[in-house]
């Protein structure tokens, strides 16, 4: 009888854990042949176009890299910068996306610098889902020291890591509490004027040059209220993308 | 008062009723207006039913050789006077007469609330149009006519523009009315600013007085090979025999003074007519070929000035603004932009702004500026971009290329590199192109897949949290119950207590079954021990077990019936009894009922 819970527990445990991928990847992997091919071909509107087709079943940083350079090379640095930090959040520490990445604050001086803190560098250090999976982890073997400790047994090892992982899970917690704007982050992928009001008769307030940073406030019709270092306002929504979006692009 | 007033309203609208059912003297009548036409014009056939209105959907269209009516409106009239009604029906058609000669309508039959009434026939002459040109060259006898001044090239090319004057002239004794402004025949060619207001002025020819109205235009020729171009005007006119003299209260001012003067007469009938201007018989050329590359598809004659600029310095990156001006005759309308000749490694330009500055009315002649706005994208002394224009000139029949150049170099100064400077100036920068393409280095091959970011909205995920939530509250459950069975004495106490008293329980039943009296009142006095001391421990009073079970509960406060009392202490003494084997004949109860009431009572 014991038996048969503990199998049915550890069962609902695994299927849980268990992610499911249903998707076809070698469509993917075909568009992405097709856009190396365009890009080899010089072909670099068509190489884009692929690229996308490609992200729509999965992220790539790979995928994402190709085509920051892709529109790189297409000189629009904008849409370049916008999927360069996208593969930064996928693989966060490759030294040739960094390299890339400093090459087209070079060769484009006019983007507008990104704005680092120790604070932001650590928290950029590793991906969004590795502190997701700290964070809970921390919490969770806190809580199971915790119980050991009061019920089991009174050793203080117990205790005092629990103490410790519950520190952990405080100040990660804490960390990204104070960064979760990042989440509402977006890049400005083609200059255009920031408005006072969500209608394009509204007069302008100022112009934000492409490959801008912002937060993201909010979304009314066609037009998408932002917040950057210079000014906040009304811009059309389809000239700014998401960092976090929860989507494939 | 109210009712009064209403009463008389429908008294009235019930007069109107009965005089209109009430009146049979239905005619018809039917004419052309005019009744005598030229060739190419058109004539109203109108067709009028008095004292009745005719809603009948299909009019009997009569269908005459050469001549097509087309049907235009149908209206009715309805006339009080005097509190009698007077109705009737027309209906407007349009003739257009395929022909010269005479054309009969006949009788016509219509039928009308069941009675038949007849259409009467209708008669319309049409005459030659060239007799209306011949009385137009004639010039003495004709009333008025359209003519075209022109200085027409000896070669016209094809997208060259011509000045031409389109002019009515009127015998000073007709009265008229202009209907429309003056239309072009045909669509080989394209005649601009003919909506511009016309000029009037006074003409003799060949001794009769005209008054002249004159629309400039320009006229451009949109196909090449030999072409044809007139124009034609329609106007109501009057003629009437005695006025023979202009009227002396006619503005001079009043462009159509003339022609707006009312019809004197209401007796007159006026004239619609249309007037043609000679056509002119052209032959349009094509340009040149091969076309010289660029082409600025200006054809006429254009000089153009030095280009200038507003700025003595400049900053890389920075725009400034290069002024150019065109100026000649020509078909300004249809040139295109003067073209930039530069190093793309040091100018970066975008398309210019252009203003035109006629000097006449048509924008035949004038200046044409262009703004161009050009960012330098090299600091130090550097040459401007040169300006270059091709033109076809028509006097020499040549193409000719015109280029200009500022005389000076400009000194640029390096750029300012914060990219905050130029946000704020509210203007956004282009962005110069990268001195070196470094972005040609792509991932080929091993592309890795990832997992979708925002983990925690994976339903994966939250069943993970669910799971081990529940995990970790059966794990506290089960550590709160071990730590009280390890830790807690109390709590052991009363765990041995509850698995003695099941084990009493058990053995008593078994006496109870087996019909063993020494066993059953021995496990029922110790479960009435037990439930006792375990209320003595709930309460925490000490417990003498000296002391028997009655004096046990007056202790604890607890009162029972003396029925249950009396069991109690027959239960204590058959249990001493069975402790020292003094039962005799004594049984089992029948039943566990006492002992359970009691047990329950004690609880």
């Amino acid at each position: 009888m014991k038996k048969k819970y503990l199998h049915m527990i550890l069962t609902l445990l695994f299927m849980s854990m268990a992610t499911v991928h249903a998707i076809d990847l070698s469509t993917a992997q075909m568009y992405i042949q097709e856009g190396n091919k365009c890009f080899g071909e010089k072909n670099l509107e068509s190489a884009a176009d692929y690229y996308e087709k490609a992200l729509q079943y999965a992220p790539s940083a790979h995928v994402y890299f190709n085509l920051g350079n892709t529109y790189a090379s297409l000189k629009r640095p904008g849409y370049a910068l916008f999927y360069f930090l996208k593969a930064k959040q996928y693989r966060p520490r490759w030294t040739e996306l960094n390299q890339t990445m400093q090459s087209l604050y070079q060769s484009y001086p006019t983007l507008p610098p990104l704005k680092s803190t120790w604070c932001r560098t650590i928290v950029q250090a590793v991906t969004l889902n590795t502190w997701v999976v700290v964070l809970d982890l921390c919490f969770w073997i806190s809580i199971f020291l915790i119980i050991i400790y009061v019920c089991f047994t009174r050793r203080k090892i117990y205790l005092q890591l629990s103490c410790f992982c519950g520190v952990l899970f405080l100040c990660i917690g804490t960390l990204l509490y104070v960064h979760k704007s990042d989440l509402r982050m977006g890049v400005l992928i083609d200059e255009n004027p920031i408005r006072f009001a969500p209608t394009e008769s509204s007069p302008i307030r100022q112009s934000i040059p492409e490959g801008t940073l912002c937060e993201i406030s909010d979304q009314r019709d066609r037009f998408t209220y932002i917040k950057t270092e210079l000014a906040e306002g009304w811009i059309l929504s389809e000239k700014i993308r998401p960092l976090y979006a929860n989507s494939n692009s | 008062m109210f009712l009064r007033k209403k009463y008389f309203l429908w008294c009235c609208v019930l007069c109107l009723c009965g005089q209109s059912l009430g009146n049979p003297n239905i005619a018809f009548e039917a004419t052309f207006h005019p009744s005598t036409i030229h060739l190419g014009e058109h004539a109203t056939w109108m067709v009028t039913a008095k004292n009745v209105i005719v809603r009948q959907a299909n009019f009997p269209q009569p269908i005459i050789d050469n001549l097509r009516l087309k049907y235009e409106s149908g209206t009715f009239n309805t006339q009080i006077i005097n509190g009698v009604s007077q109705q009737s029906t027309l209906w407007r058609f349009s003739a257009f007469p395929q022909t010269t000669g005479t054309f009969q309508i006949p009788a016509i039959s219509i039928d009308i609330q069941g009675q038949t009434y007849t259409i009467p026939g209708s008669t319309l002459t049409v005459l030659p149009a060239d007799a209306r040109t011949q009385q137009h060259t004639t010039g003495t006898s004709t009333p008025i006519f359209l003519r075209l001044e022109h200085k027409m090239p000896n070669t016209w090319y094809l997208g060259q523009s011509c000045p031409m004057e389109i002019q009515l002239l009127i015998a000073d004794n007709v009265r008229g009315q202009l209907t429309n402004l003056p239309q072009k025949n045909g669509d080989t060619f394209a005649a601009t600013h003919l909506t511009d207001a016309p000029e009037k002025s006074y003409k003799s020819i060949q001794g009769t007085d005209y008054q002249c109205i004159s629309w400039a235009t320009l006229v451009t020729p949109l196909k090449s090979g030999p072409q044809t171009l007139s124009f034609n005007l329609d106007l109501m006119i009057e003629q009437p025999a005695a006025f023979n003299q202009r009227l002396d209260d006619d503005d001079d001012n009043d462009l159509l003074s003339f022609f707006n003067r009312s019809f004197s007469s209401v007796f007159a009938q006026p004239k619609a007519v249309t007037v043609d201007t000679s056509p002119l018989k052209v032959v349009v050329q094509s340009l040149p070929t091969p076309q010289p590359q660029p082409f600025h598809q200006a054809i006429g004659y254009f000089q153009l000035a030095s280009p200038r600029i507003e700025e003595k310095e400049a900053i890389q990156d920075e725009p400034i603004t290069l002024h150019v001006t065109l100026q000649g005759s020509g078909n300004f309308e249809r040139i295109q932009e003067p073209t930039l000749i530069f190093d793309s490694g040091e100018w970066r330009t975008y398309l210019p702004k252009s203003n035109f500055e006629p000097s006449d009315k048509l924008g035949f002649t004038g200046k044409m500026h262009y703004e161009y706005l050009i960012v330098p994208l090299k600091s130090g002394e550097v040459d401007l971009p040169v300006v270059h224009f091709c033109y076809f000139d028509t006097t020499t029949q040549s193409y000719v290329h015109l280029k200009k150049a500022y005389p000076f170099k400009l000194n640029v100064k390096p750029p300012i590199k914060t990219s905050q400077a130029q946000t704020l100036s509210g203007e956004v920068k282009p962005s110069p192109e990268p001195a070196v393409p470094l972005f040609g280095k792509i991932v080929l091959q091993n592309i890795a897949w990832e997992n979708q970011q925002w983990l925690w909205q994976r339903t994966g995920f939250s069943q993970l949290q669910w799971t081990l939530f529940l995990i970790s509250l059966g794990l506290s459950f089960m550590g709160i119950r071990y730590h009280r069975r390890t830790y807690d004495k109390a709590y052991q106490l009363q765990i041995q207590h509850k698995h003695l008293y099941k084990k009493t329980e058990r053995m008593l039943k078994q006496a109870f079954r087996a019909r063993d009296v020494s066993a059953f009142y021995s496990c029922a006095y110790k479960i009435v021990s037990l439930t006792i001391s375990l209320k003595y421990k709930r309460q925490n009073i000490a417990l003498n077990e000296i002391d028997d079970l009655v004096t046990q509960l007056d202790n604890l406060g607890i009162q029972l019936p003396d029925e249950q009392l009396q069991y109690l202490q027959s239960l204590e003494q058959k249990y001493r009894q069975s402790q020292f084997g003094q039962f005799n004949d004594e049984q089992c109860p029948d039943s566990l009922q006492d002992l359970n009431d009691l047990l329950r009572a004690i609880k």
